[in-house]
């Protein structure tokens, strides 16, 4: 084989090479690929020239293998270059149906919801709101509140007790924390407590030995029944809505005097009659009344010169009735399929 | 108790429908529950308050309903005729025990089943009928709520004594229970034996039956606390024992026993012996309450009349006296809740209704009412471990033995009269409740999740209790122990809290893989891999569970969140990779402490990978991190930052025993 017959072939690869090159697309980059192997691949087009360099004479093998070397260089700067702009480019259409992927996300306890709705709308009101210990004293729980030691008033809280020679106890409701402020500051104040309390009460749908309260007293000069229906009434209606009826009737709690109980109209049967309601329309949730003045005597304050009111009411219940919960029991047994229904 | 529409009508003079009953018995909040609606009658249970024992009688409720009417009393005749002499002696031991006693022979009297109409009665009031003499004291209890009893009197030796039962006695009650009772029991005794428990239950020794031919009807005043602590002793809670807890005055106990009498004459025949009593001899002692109105106004907020006060509580049988000023009135000797003016409003507000009230929003002084120091700071906490992606849960606290027995050097508060044994303890650390959860969830199907708790723990502590507020992390099959490390890291972080300190020591809940928390060198708390030991307690073996428990008293002083601006950053930041071989036990604050020693622009380093692979030598990890350099001067060039590199490598080279590994990249 002549020298030149090889030049002539390799001048007619890098001619075809370049020529083919020209026709690939910028968003064919297989096409590309093909092209890289059709030249530069193991038996490819170069790998084909140089199996003819065997065929010459020594001196013209030297340098025909210079040309099919610079033209196996100068193809793979080439096909570097163009890989880099030869990309296939996104199909513009996206199949959108399918479900999108769940992040993953914390929740909120329902008792902790419905305490923090609770909480902003009494903190709207200039509400401040402290807390006490769950371990309290006969004194605190019961003495300084009124309730009579050995006395049927005092049955509606049976007592867990940790030691009833030092009478420590739990706290059965979150009024302590009416004395322990009152102990502290002088009126005029208005202030909410939460937290955890504890009664002797065996569990079912609607008992638990432990649950949630808030307590509420506001304590100034000139403070009056009418103030605590007011209050009440607009923190049931930011809570249940403006539609429900709210009612207040006489009840008896040992620390307040004249006492209420105050109900509002079922938000299941809207005042119809349920099971709920005991079909009487209307669902009791919170207990109330102007502070007994022997409360006050209790802690040092003028009756005459102040009158403040007092309320509590249990937060599981509020949600059993906001949320339509049906057992009390949700609340504490965490099942991750009823929390995560009020995120 | 229950009461008829009927038989409250007959201490009524004037009508009333059913309908007007209920619904003033509605607007004094007692809320009569209907149990039985006839054609002619309705009857219903209410719900009385603690201190109105007065309202657990017939009479009681047609009293408290009459101002609503015009209704008047029609009180019960109480005369009768005596056609005997003989009594029973009497004798108290201690008149604090009981106040008054009194009873009374009926001789000769004809004991059958009782008669339609009295029959009927008893029925209504939800009573099982029995012998006429029995039903009769059941229905003068009803009637005027004097609790009395009927001793069969030929079983009676000698005379009648009230006095503590002695150390060792016993009694068979008439429900054929044998009651031990001791010196904190009041019982009623003859001379020779104790024949009833005084205000709860009657003895069988003594009992009334059909062969029986001449009674003692006994009517009494016991001290209510003495009743309430045999009951509680004893165990046993009666009509007769709710009465009397509540109090009852001598009044009532004279109506009682002349109402018995004289139904027992009407309806069993007989001969009516003479009282014979003991005791105080004293009337009650009516309490005198002064009032104005401008107290009733200031406490109702209303202006109330005048005249309407006066009405009511002449209507109410109160003894009303006014002055150019005040008012001067003595209750009834039936209320003994009456004891100050605010009971006097209370009244006056019930009649005048709680829904003619208006609601008024008070005008209050603004004064910056205090809240709790924790409270913002909990809430706070709350929402970060929300954002964190954790799920809250919220346990009772009220735990088994099993569950406080994890660390043996806390003392667990133990309730003294728990429900059950699993509900005996109060938590003395949140992570058992919680993996009490997490083994319900993952039963129920719930295999990836992160759960906190934020709550209280107790124990005790030199002979006083304590409360400690807590939060506790747990990550199930959600990442490793570094997803967990790091949202705590990230939690302390948003609180602002510095100076953090972690160092490997065995916890509670992992001996190996334990991480405590130091905060200012005072430990706060763990992040641990929980032990296989005790995940097969809870079984969870095939669990990952990750968990974490901080202290947050000493957290909620000291977390800040007050945030000041800072001008980002003008020059760009550069960026170098580096990956070294290190012993396998290294430190990685070793590393960063050694780099920021070196006094380069270091802004921050950054880890982002270690591995251990077979193809490494024993002992050896590898550890790649990146260190981003700026400078608040300038833009750092190329060459500074070769030189940093070079000396991080250095460094960490000779220093540390690293072997570099590789080096690159750019920002």
């Amino acid at each position: 084989m002549e020298l030149e017959e090889i030049k002539k072939k390799i001048k007619e690869v890098s001619e075809k090479a370049e020529k083919q090159l020209g026709e690939i697309g910028e968003e064919e980059p297989e096409k590309l690929e093909r092209w890289k192997v059709e030249y530069l691949g193991r038996k490819g087009e170069i790998n084909n020239l140089f199996a003819l360099l065997p065929h010459l004479a020594s001196e013209e093998r030297k340098e025909a293998g210079m040309l099919i070397n610079n033209l196996k260089n100068s193809l793979t700067n080439v096909y570097e270059e163009r890989k880099y702009t030869t990309v296939k480019k996104e199909k513009s259409k996206v199949n959108l149906s399918f479900p999108g992927k769940t992040p993953v996300t914390g929740s909120f306890h329902p008792i902790t919801l419905i305490s923090r709705e609770i909480s902003t709308i009494f903190t709207k009101m200039g509400f401040g709101i402290v807390t006490g210990p769950e371990i309290e004293t006969d004194y605190y729980n019961f003495d300084a509140l009124n309730i009579p030691a050995e006395h049927p008033s005092k049955d509606v809280w049976d007592t867990f007790y940790l030691s009833e020679k030092e009478k420590v106890l739990l706290r059965t409701h979150t009024s302590p924390v009416q004395i322990r402020v009152m102990e502290k500051i002088r009126p005029p104040f208005r202030v909410i407590a939460i937290g955890k309390c504890f009664r002797r009460d065996d569990i079912d749908a609607t008992h638990s030995p432990v649950f949630h309260q808030i307590e509420g007293l506001m304590v100034d000069k000139g403070i009056n029944f009418s103030h605590l229906k007011g209050v009440l009434t607009y923190f049931i209606t930011e809570m249940f809505g403006k539609d429900v009826k709210v009612k207040f009737t006489p009840s008896f709690f040992p620390f307040t005097e004249p006492s209420a109980e105050v109900s509002m109209s079922c938000n299941i049967c809207k005042g119809k009659g349920c099971p709920t309601c005991h079909n009487t329309g209307y669902i009791e949730i919170l207990g109330c009344g102007m502070v007994h003045p022997q409360v006050f005597r209790n802690v040092g304050y003028d009756t005459d010169e102040f009158t403040g009111f007092a309320f509590g009411m249990g937060i599981e219940r509020l949600a059993i009735i906001k949320f339509g919960i049906t057992d009390i029991r949700y609340f504490f047994q965490n099942d991750l399929r009823v929390i995560k229904q009020f995120s | 108790m229950r009461y008829s529409y009927r038989l409250i009508s007959e201490y009524i003079n004037g009508l009333i429908s059913p309908e007007e009953l209920i619904r003033y018995l509605e607007i004094l909040g007692l809320n009569p529950s209907v149990v039985v609606k006839s054609k002619d009658d309705i009857v219903f249970e209410l719900e009385t308050p603690a201190n109105r024992g007065d309202l657990l009688c017939l009479l009681g409720v047609a009293r408290e309903i009459l101002p609503f009417t015009n209704a008047s009393l029609k009180i019960p005749r109480l005369t009768f005729e005596e056609t005997s002499t003989r009594i029973t002696p009497v004798k108290i031991e201690d008149e604090n025990d009981c106040i008054y006693y009194s009873c009374r022979i009926v001789e000769k009297i004809s004991v059958e089943k009782t008669g339609l109409s009295l029959k009927e009665k008893i029925e209504k009031l939800g009573y099982r009928t029995c012998l006429n003499v029995v039903d009769i004291s059941n229905y003068v209890m009803a009637e005027t709520g004097q609790p009395l009893h009927i001793f069969d009197l030929d079983k009676i030796d000698g005379y009648v004594e009230v006095r503590r039962a002695r150390k060792g006695e016993c009694l068979v009650t008439i429900d054929g229970k044998k009651r031990e009772i001791d010196e904190n029991v009041l019982v009623i005794a003859d001379s020779k034996k104790a024949i009833a428990i005084a205000g709860i239950m009657g003895g069988q020794n003594s009992e009334v039956t059909a062969d029986t031919k001449n009674i003692l009807i006994e009517s009494a005043v016991f001290n209510p606390v003495v009743v309430r602590r045999g009951s509680k002793k004893i165990g046993l809670a009666t009509e007769a024992s709710a009465r009397f807890e509540k109090g009852i005055s001598i009044d009532t106990c004279k109506i009682g026993m002349a109402r018995a009498a004289l139904l027992i004459k009407e309806i069993c025949r007989g001969d009516i012996g003479p009282l014979s009593e003991s005791g105080s001899k004293k009337k009650f002692s009516h309490p005198v309450v002064k009032f104005n109105m401008e107290r009733v106004n200031k406490l109702s907020g209303i202006e109330v009349e005048e005249k309407f006060v006066m009405d009511l509580l002449t209507r109410l049988s109160f003894k009303v006296k006014k002055n150019k000023k005040f008012f001067i009135v003595s209750p009834p000797f039936y209320r003994n809740d009456i004891k100050e003016d605010v009971d006097i409003v209370e009244e006056i507000l019930k009649y005048r209704q709680y829904e003619t009230i208006p609601a008024n929003i008070p005008f209050a002084s603004i004064k910056n009412t205090p809240s709790s120091p924790e409270i913002a700071t909990l809430e706070k906490i709350r929402d970060i471990c929300v954002w964190l992606g954790f799920t809250e849960v919220v346990h009772m606290g009220l735990t088994s033995m099993d569950n406080v027995s994890f660390n043996r050097e806390i003392i667990p508060a133990e309730i003294e009269n728990p429900i059950s044994s699993n509900l005996k303890f109060l938590r003395t650390s949140l992570i058992p409740e919680i993996l009490e959860t997490i083994r319900f969830n993952i039963y129920h199907s719930t295999r990836n999740f992160n759960l906190f708790e934020i709550g209280k723990v107790y124990y005790k502590e030199k002979g006083s209790f304590r409360e400690e507020t807590r939060v506790s992390f747990m990550s199930i099959n959600s990442g490793n122990f570094f997803t967990l490390k790091g949202k705590i890291e990230n939690l302390f972080d948003k609180l602002h809290l510095k100076n953090l300190q972690f160092k490997e020591e065995p916890g509670v809940f992992a001996t190996e893989n334990n991480l405590a928390i130091y905060l200012d060198d005072v430990p706060i708390g763990n992040i641990f891999i929980l032990s296989d030991e005790i995940k097969e307690r809870f079984d969870l073996k095939r669990e990952e569970i990750y968990g974490s428990e901080i202290n947050l008293e000493n957290i909620i002083g000291k977390v800040s969140f007050i945030t000041f601006f800072k001008e980002p950053p003008k020059y760009p930041s550069s960026r170098r990779d580096f990956s070294f071989f290190f012993p396998e036990d290294i430190e990685w604050k070793e590393i960063e402490n050694t780099i920021l020693s070196l006094n380069l622009p270091v802004e921050k380093i950054e880890f982002f990978d270690f591995y251990k692979r077979d193809a490494i030598p024993n002992n050896i990890i590898s550890i790649s991190f990146s260190v981003f350099f700026r400078s608040a001067t300038g833009t750092l060039e190329n060459e500074d930052v070769v030189k940093f590199s070079k000396k991080i490598i250095e460094t960490i080279c000779l220093k540390m025993k690293g072997q570099l590994r590789g080096a690159d990249g750019e920002t």
